[in-house]
C-alpha cells in the first residue's frame, strides 16, 4: 500500500496526469513500470520514513538533505583517504556512508559500500603478504568509489525530483 | 462661649451653639465641613454632655466617657441612631483616630472612655472643620494622616498589574503549549488517516473502517471489519488499522483512547463473544492474505484483552509493522500467537488465581487512559538512551521515537554513553555498534560494569553468528538489524519495556505480563506466585540459524538472520511462554501458530492444558532438545540472564517436543516451550531450574563452525514479542563440550534480559535472582551435552 504511494509519487515525477496523483484511493500501478527507480531505492524502507513524515515531508526531506551534504563530504573524504592510503580511515568513511545509506533505502550504494569494505578487509589482510597489490587494490577502489559515486547522483537525482515534485 | 453672629450661608445650617460658625465654613469650598462633622462639632459644643461627652483636656480631641449613655441618649440627639459602633466607624470614615489607652497612661476620663482626635478638630477651630473630609483614596494622599496610604495606594496597582502580567505570560505560554499539543495531535491523526487511505479504508462514522476499494484478499476484509465474530477475528482488524489503538467493546469508551478519533473502530465492531482468546487464526489470515499491505501497516499489535468491565475484549495495539512481506506475515502471527497464547495462558491461571488480585494488578483503565489518550502503547513511555554516531540514523531514531512519544537522550559515541548510562537511569538503550571512540561492544561492557539491568539493544549491520554472540557475551540484550524498520524498533521497545505497556487485561484473565501496573512487586508475585499465578513461565525456543550450514535445513532463520527471528527467552520466572510455533505441529496443543507455514488457524491448545502438563510438554522438550544441543557443537557466547540455552534447534522443532531428533526438528524457528532444565521455570516449579545466574566474563567463542545454533530462547510471556527483532539469545553451552558449557555458563554476563522484570517499582519485572537459578541445574543441562 505504501507502495502505492511511492507509486503516485514516482508517477508525478514521470509526469502523469494529475488526476491519477489526485485521487487517493488511487489506481494500482504496476509496479515493473517502475523498476529502474526501484532498484535505486528500496522502496519499503523509504516508504517507512514516509511514514513518519508529516504531511509536507518536513522531516524526511531534511534528513534526505542532510544526506545529500554528508555523501558529498564523504566522497571528499574517502579521495583523500584513498590518495594518502589511508584505508582504516576509509574503512570508517565506507561504514558511516553504508549506515545511512541503508538507513534511507538507497540499497544500491549501501552494497557498494559494502562491497569497498569487504574490499578493504581484504586488504588488511592481504597487504602484509602482498605489498604489492596495494596499488592494484587502489584501483579497486578508485572503481568502486567511481561506481559509489555514480550510484549516489542517481539518488541525488531521484530524490530532488521526488521532493520538489512535491510541490 | 459667647454666643456670636453667624454668618449663614444658604447652604450651611450653622446653629452652634457659643461657636463662631467661621465664615471659613461659607467662604471656602462652599460644601463646608461634612455634616456628621458639624454635628459632630455642635454635639461637643453642648454643654449639658459634658460628663458624657465632651472636649479633651487640651481641647484636640474629645472624648466620649459614658460609651453606653453615649450611645442611649446623646446618639439619637444628633445623631438619629443610637449605635456607638455606629458613630466610631462613622469617625474613623472621617479619619479620626481613636487614642490608644496603654496599661500604663492615665485614664483622666475613666475606665471605659473613648477618646477621638482628629488633627482638624479642635475646640474653637470651626473653621477647621471644614477639612475633614472622608477618607478617600484621593484624600488619602492630600491626607497626612495618611500618609502610608500613598504608597500603598501605588504599591497596589503595581502589584496587581505584576500578577496581570503574570496571569497574561502564563496564559501565552498555556496558549502556546496548547497549540503544540493540538499539532502533534495532529500530526497522528493525519497520519492516521494517510496511513488508513492509503491501506484504502476508511474510516465510517459509526466507527468501523470499511475497505474502500475491495483491496486485498477476502480475509483481510473480513478482518477490517472488525467483526470480532469469531474468538479468531478479533484483533485483527484493529491490527490492519492505523496506529496504536485500543478496541473495545462499544460500551467502554474509556478504554479507546480519546485522541484517536478515528478508533473507536472496535466499538460497533467487537463482538459480545467474550472469550478471551481472540487473536489467533483471523490474524493470521489476515496476514497472510495480506502481506503487502502488512508492510505498510502501522502499529498492530494485538494484545487481546477483555475490558474488565465487560468481559469484552480490549485491543492495545501497539506494534508499527512495516516489513517485508514475509516479515510481516510472521510477526503478526506472531505476535497475535503470542498474544492469544498468553492469554490462554494466563486464562489457564487464572482458575488458581482469585479476581481480585487480577483486579489489582489492572488499575482502572480510565485513569491509564486518561493518562495516556495519546500514547495508548505505553502506559509510561521507555526513556531511551539512543547512542548513534551517525546523523543520519540519529535522526531518523529521533524521529520515530518522538512520534511514539518516548522521551529519549542521544549519545554520539560509546565514551558518551557510557557517561549517560552512570547519570542516569533510561528504560531502554538502543546502542550503534561502530562508532568512534569507544565502540558499542565496549561501552556495553563498560556499562554492565555499574548497571546490568537496562536493556541494551544493539543496533548494527553486522549479524553474523559471531557478532552476535560477542553482543550477548558483552552484556546485550537484544539485536536490532541495520537497516531496522520501525515497526522493528517498536518491537524493541515494547519487548523490552514490557513493564510499560498499556495493556488492560479483563478480569478473568491472568494478565498478561503486559500488566498495566509497572509494580515490579505485583508482576514478580505473578511471576512467582505459584503454579497458578499469573503466568507460567513461558518459554520457547528459537530456532536460529546462524550460517545455516545446513544442519537445520529448514531452518528458516537463515533466511531471517537479519531479521532476528530469534526470540529471547527471558524465561521469567517460570513463564511459558508459547513462541510462535505452528499449531498444528504441536503436538498436545500448544499451539501458537507464529509461523509463517500457518494457515492461520490458532489453536491455543495452552487453553486446554493445565499448566502441568505445559510443564510436561516442556520437560520433554527439553530433554529432546538436550540431546539434540549434545549432537551439536555449536557454542556460543551467551548473553548473561538470558534464559537462553541454545538448543539445536530446526525448523521443524516445534513438532518435536516429544519427538527426539537429532535433527533438530523443529519446523518453526522457534520451538515452543522449551524447557530445558536450564531454562527458566517458576521459582515455584521445584523440578523446574530458574534462569542461569549472571556470569560476568565473556564466554569464549564458538568453537564449532556450526552455523545452526538453535537457541532456545524462553520468552516470558510478558514479552510476546521480537521474533522479528533480531532478537538472538544464545544459550551457551548447547552443544560445547561440557567444559565450555561451564564457562559459557559462568558468562552470563548481564543483568537485564529483555524480559526479565525488575522487582522494583515500574522495573522490568521480576528479575531473577541468582538464587534462583540453581547451579545444579546447570550442571544437570551441561550434562546432557
Amino acid at each position: 500500500m505504501l507502495e502505492l504511494v511511492v507509486h503516485r509519487r514516482t508517477a508525478e515525477l514521470k509526469g502523469l496526469d494529475a488526476d491519477d496523483r489526485a485521487t487517493d484511493s488511487g489506481t494500482e500501478t504496476d509496479p515493473d513500470e517502475y523498476d529502474n527507480v526501484d532498484s535505486i531505492i528500496d522502496h519499503t524502507t523509504f516508504d517507512q520514513l514516509l511514514d513518519l513524515d508529516d504531511e509536507d515531508h518536513t522531516f524526511t526531506r531534511g534528513l534526505v538533505d542532510r544526506y545529500f551534504d554528508q555523501a558529498k563530504k564523504t566522497f571528499i573524504e574517502m579521495e583523500s583517504a584513498i590518495a594518502s592510503k589511508n584505508y582504516p580511515e576509509l574503512s570508517r568513511l565506507g561504514h558511516f556512508f553504508k549506515g545511512s545509506s541503508a538507513a534511507l533505502g538507497l540499497t544500491k550504494i549501501k552494497d557498494s559500500c559494502e562491497k569497498l569494505l569487504q574490499h578493504l578487509g581484504n586488504l588488511k589482510d592481504t597487504v602484509a603478504a602482498k605489498p604489492i597489490s596495494l596499488s592494484e587494490d587502489e584501483t579497486v577502489i578508485r572503481e568502486l568509489l567511481e561506481q559509489m559515486r555514480k550510484e549516489y547522483e542517481q539518488v541525488e537525482t531521484f530524490l530532488k525530483l521526488f521532493y520538489d515534485g512535491e510541490q | 462661649m459667647t454666643a456670636s453672629t453667624v454668618e449663614t450661608h444658604p447652604s450651611m445650617d450653622l446653629v452652634v451653639n457659643g461657636l463662631i460658625v467661621a465664615p471659613v465654613l461659607s467662604g471656602g469650598s462652599g460644601a463646608g465641613a461634612p455634616d456628621f462633622v458639624k454635628k459632630l462639632y455642635r454635639m461637643l459644643e453642648e454643654k449639658d454632655h459634658d460628663p458624657i461627652v465632651s472636649w479633651g483636656r487640651a481641647g484636640e480631641t474629645f472624648v466620649v466617657k459614658e460609651p453606653n449613655e453615649f450611645a442611649k441618649a446623646i446618639l439619637p440627639k444628633h445623631f438619629k441612631h443610637n449605635n456607638f459602633a455606629s458613630f466610631v466607624r462613622q469617625l474613623n470614615k472621617y479619619d479620626f483616630h481613636k487614642i490608644k489607652i496603654t496599661e500604663d497612661s492615665a485614664k483622666p476620663y475613666g475606665d471605659q472612655a473613648w477618646e477621638f482626635q482628629h488633627p482638624k478638630f479642635q475646640v474653637g477651630k470651626h473653621e477647621l472643620l471644614e477639612d475633614i473630609k472622608r477618607k478617600t483614596p484621593n484624600n488619602k494622599k492630600l491626607n497626612p494622616a495618611t500618609a502610608a496610604s500613598p504608597e500603598d495606594h501605588m504599591a497596589v496597582p503595581d502589584d496587581y498589574q505584576t500578577q496581570v502580567d503574570q496571569l497574561l505570560k502564563t496564559q501565552a505560554d498555556m496558549q502556546e503549549e496548547l497549540t503544540q499539543c493540538k499539532s502533534k495531535l495532529d500530526t497522528q491523526s493525519r497520519l492516521m488517516r494517510n496511513i488508513l487511505k492509503k491501506l484504502g479504508y476508511q474510516s465510517l462514522d459509526d466507527g468501523s473502517v470499511v475497505s474502500v476499494h475491495g483491496k486485498g484478499s477476502d480475509s483481510r476484509d473480513k478482518s477490517i471489519k472488525l467483526t470480532l465474530s469469531s474468538k479468531h477475528s478479533r484483533s485483527h482488524g484493529s491490527n490492519s488499522k492505523s496506529r496504536p489503538e485500543q478496541i473495545s467493546e462499544s460500551h467502554s469508551p474509556p478504554l479507546i483512547t480519546s485522541s484517536m478519533p478515528m478508533l473507536p473502530i472496535s466499538s460497533s465492531s467487537v463482538s459480545s463473544s467474550p472469550t478471551p482468546f481472540g487473536v489467533n487464526g483471523a490474524t493470521s489470515d489476515f496476514f497472510n492474505g495480506t502481506s503487502s499491505m502488512v508492510t505498510s501497516t502501522p502499529f498492530s499489535h494485538p494484545f487481546v484483552c477483555p475490558d474488565p468491565s465487560l468481559g469484552a475484549p480490549v485491543f492495545t495495539l501497539g506494534q508499527l509493522t512495516t516489513k517485508k512481506q514475509d516479515f510481516s506475515s510472521k510477526r503478526p502471527k506472531l505476535s497475535a500467537g503470542k498474544a492469544a497464547i498468553r492469554r490462554s495462558v494466563t486464562q489457564k491461571m487464572s482458575g488458581e488465581r482469585s479476581s481480585s488480585d487480577l483486579s489489582q494488578a489492572f488499575p482502572p483503565t480510565s485513569s491509564e487512559d486518561d493518562n495516556e489518550g495519546s500514547n495508548p502503547i505505553w502506559s509510561m513511555p521507555p526513556r531511551v538512551l539512543l547512542v548513534e554516531d551517525d546523523d543520519i540514523c540519529r535522526r531518523l531514531s529521533t524521529r520515530f521515537l518522538q512520534l511514539l512519544g518516548c522521551p529519549f537522550d542521544v549519545a554520539e559515541d560509546g565514551v558518551a554513553a557510557v557517561g549517560k548510562m552512570s547519570q542516569q537511569k533510561y528504560d531502554i538503550v538502543l546502542m550503534d555498534i561502530m562508532m568512534p571512540k569507544l565502540d558499542g561492544v565496549s561501552a556495553t561492557t563498560q556499562i554492565r560494569q555499574f548497571d546490568a539491568m537496562t536493556p541494551i539493544i544493539s543496533m548494527t549491520s553486522n549479524t553474523t553468528p559471531n557478532d552476535i554472540m560477542n553482543y550477548f557475551a558483552n552484556g546485550m540484550n537484544d539485536i536490532l538489524a541495520k537497516p531496522f524498520s520501525n515497526g522493528s524498533l517498536l518491537k524493541m521497545l515494547e519487548k523490552h519495556c514490557q513493564h510499560l505497556r498499556h495493556i488492560k487485561l479483563g478480569p478473568g484473565l491472568l494478565e498478561d505480563n503486559n500488566s498495566i501496573s509497572r509494580s515490579g512487586e505485583q508482576q514478580a508475585d505473578r511471576m512467582f506466585g505459584g503454579v497458578g499465578s499469573g503466568q507460567g513461565g513461558m518459554e520457547f525456543s528459537m530456532n536460529y540459524n546462524g550460517n545455516n550450514q545446513g544442519q537445520n535445513q529448514n531452518n528458516r532463520h537463515n533466511q531471517n538472520n537479519q531479521n532476528n527471528r530469534m526470540g529471547m527467552s527471558l524465561g521469567l520466572g517460570g513463564m511459558l511462554m508459547l513462541s510462535n510455533e505452528n499449531p498444528s505441529s504441536y503436538p498436545g496443543g500448544l499451539k501458537h501458530g507464529l509461523d509463517s507455514n500457518d494457515d492461520g488457524n490458532y489453536d491455543f491448545g495452552l487453553a486446554d492444558m493445565s499448566y502441568d502438563e505445559m510443564m510436561d510438554q516442556m520437560e520433554r522438550f527439553a530433554a529432546t532438545t538436550q540431546q539434540q544441543h549434545s549432537d551439536h557443537s555449536a557454542a556460543s557466547s551467551l548473553s548473561p540472564d538470558q534464559i537462553h540455552h541454545r538448543s539445536l534447534h530446526s525448523q521443524n522443532n516445534n513438532t518435536n517436543n516429544n519427538s527426539n531428533n537429532s535433527n533438530n526438528s523443529n519446523n518453526t524457528p522457534y520451538s515452543p516451550l522449551s524447557l530445558s532444565p536450564s531454562q527458566q521455570y517458576s521459582p515455584q516449579q521445584q523440578h523446574h531450574p530458574i534462569r542461569h545466574p549472571m556470569p560476568s566474563s565473556i564466554p569464549t567463542p564458538p568453537s564449532s563452525n556450526s552455523s545452526s545454533m538453535t537457541l532456545s530462547i524462553a520468552t516470558s510471556a510478558a514479552m510476546g514479542q521480537g521474533y522479528d527483532s533480531g532478537v538472538m539469545a544464545y544459550t551457551p553451552g548447547f552443544g560445547h563440550s561440557q567444559q565450555q558449557q561451564q564457562h559459557h555458563q559462568q558468562n552470563f554476563a548481564h543483568g537485564n534480559l529483555p524480559l526479565s522484570i525488575k522487582q522494583e517499582g515500574g522495573g522490568y519485572g521480576p528479575t531473577f535472582s541468582p538464587h534462583h537459578h540453581p547451579q545444579n541445574h546447570l550442571h544437570h543441562h551441561q550434562q546432557h551435552s
